[in-house]
């Protein structure tokens, strides 16, 4: 909750990543002339997700004073902090994937087969990104506060959300099987628990700086 | 020198000479191409015993805050790295001849890539800092990680996907009932003996490291 108000504080910054949301999207409609097809289009939406929610979550660590996370170690324990400051990336980066699905889909014109799987898959995989992105960024905060280790960290590990995610979300758009569907988002569901655990173990070990 | 060297190096040697020499059951598209059995796929065993002990050594550095734990779990990612290198080469220069292109869009190829990624990632991390605490806590922390990686790329999705490699997919394999005897008299073997060498290498690197301790302290 804290955080929410935290980030809603400066709203510039918020305002500042709807522009960067949109010329992104903007640069792609432009240079692709054509409706392209499903394949391509969930390709070009989720890298472009991908690259605007590590810019925006990615600073979520990098971003707190030294003064403010010792007052924070003496308050909360480590394990609802991480948990907290996932949930509020997964808010993030959630707005950040409407967001860019919106402008794609309302540019392109396209249909989607099965809009309620579609959000499905837009939920699991932000929650994904989101807690990826926010665990690596802790790591590489208290490595050195540079930010380009955060995409180096994170870019290999995000691999396996961003292929079920592009494959999932391609089924939704066109061409929807059950069977299929079902099956990728066990897979995605299998893989954020995976990454949930792994960064409510193990951050316990990060935080004492 | 102790024993278990001189098994390495006769295993190596036993495993190159009779890789090449000893004859290999004639399967379909594979021909003498299945000699890179001997040391591709062993190579990968090798590769993923050396990143088990790597694991097991980072869950042990994050409970003991033992420097020795750190260097083993280090090194052993470090030796387990070229070994990957080594293997990825081997199948690449494997599949210019069998599949008639260096890179193929496959499963297994594309999870190998993304996994040493990973753990190149891990030494860029390591690398960027300075302080040797806490560089063995973040690299203990981001390589249980890498490991989960390598678990679900190596293991766990080229089982739900097809693959082009031998064994996958109705290919010829290397594996369970192509595979006859006399390879498995090489096969095992070299396992061993590649294992050995790595295992080797990484002594001697945490010697280094020690010496080089040692020298700082002294100054």
């Amino acid at each position: 909750m804290h955080e929410l108000k935290l980030e809603y504080r400066n709203k510039s910054a918020l305002g500042g990543l709807f522009i960067y949301a949109f010329s992104t999207v903007f640069v792609t409609y432009l240079s692709v002339s054509r409706s392209p097809p499903s394949d391509l289009l969930s390709t070009f939406i989720w890298i472009a997700v991908l690259f605007i929610s590590i810019n925006a979550a990615g600073k979520g660590f990098l971003q707190e004073q030294k003064e403010r996370m010792l007052y924070y170690y003496s308050l909360v324990k480590p394990t609802s902090f991480i948990l907290g400051k996932i949930f509020y990336t997964s808010l993030l980066v959630g707005v950040i994937a409407m967001l860019v699905n919106g402008i794609f889909i309302l540019l392109f014109d396209s249909n989607i087969e099965a809009p309620i799987w579609y959000a499905v898959a837009l939920l699991l995989g932000g929650a994904g990104f989101a807690a990826t992105i926010t665990f690596i960024s802790a790591i590489a905060m208290s490595a050195s506060g540079n930010f380009t280790l955060v995409s180096v960290l994170s870019f290999p590990v995000l691999l396996p959300f961003l292929v079920t995610q592009v494959k999932f979300s391609k089924l939704c758009i066109a061409g929807f099987d059950s069977v299929l569907a079902l099956k990728y988002a066990g897979i995605l569901i299998l893989l954020n628990l995976l990454v949930w655990a792994l960064a409510y173990l193990l951050f316990p070990y990060l935080w004492r700086d | 020198m102790k024993w278990w060297k001189v098994l390495a190096i006769v295993l190596m040697l036993y495993s190159i000479i009779g890789g090449f020499l000893i004859d290999v059951p004639r399967l379909p598209i594979l021909h003498e191409t299945i000699r890179n059995t001997y040391f591709h796929v062993t190579l990968w065993f090798a590769m993923m015993i050396l990143m088990t002990i790597s694991i097991v050594n980072s869950i042990r550095y994050l409970s003991s805050g033992d420097k020795k734990h750190d260097y083993l779990a280090n090194e052993t990612v470090n030796i387990g790295l070229f070994f990957g290198v080594l293997g990825l080469t081997t199948g690449m220069i494997w599949a210019q001849f069998t599949w008639g292109a260096f890179w193929v869009n496959d499963v297994k190829t594309n999870g190998t890539a993304i996994t040493l990624l990973v753990y190149f990632a891990y030494a860029v991390l390591r690398g960027s800092v300075d302080d040797p605490q806490k560089k063995a806590r973040l690299g203990a922390v981001y390589s249980i990680f890498a490991y989960v990686m390598l678990i679900l790329f190596l293991w766990i999705l080229p089982r739900i996907t097809d693959s082009l490699h031998p064994g996958n997919g109705g290919n010829p394999a290397f594996g369970s009932y192509d595979m006859d005897n006399t390879m498995r008299m090489v096969f095992y073997p070299a396992i061993i003996g590649f294992f050995l060498l790595g295992w080797w290498l990484v002594t001697l690197r945490i010697r280094l490291k020690n010496i080089q301790d040692k020298l700082v302290e002294d100054v």
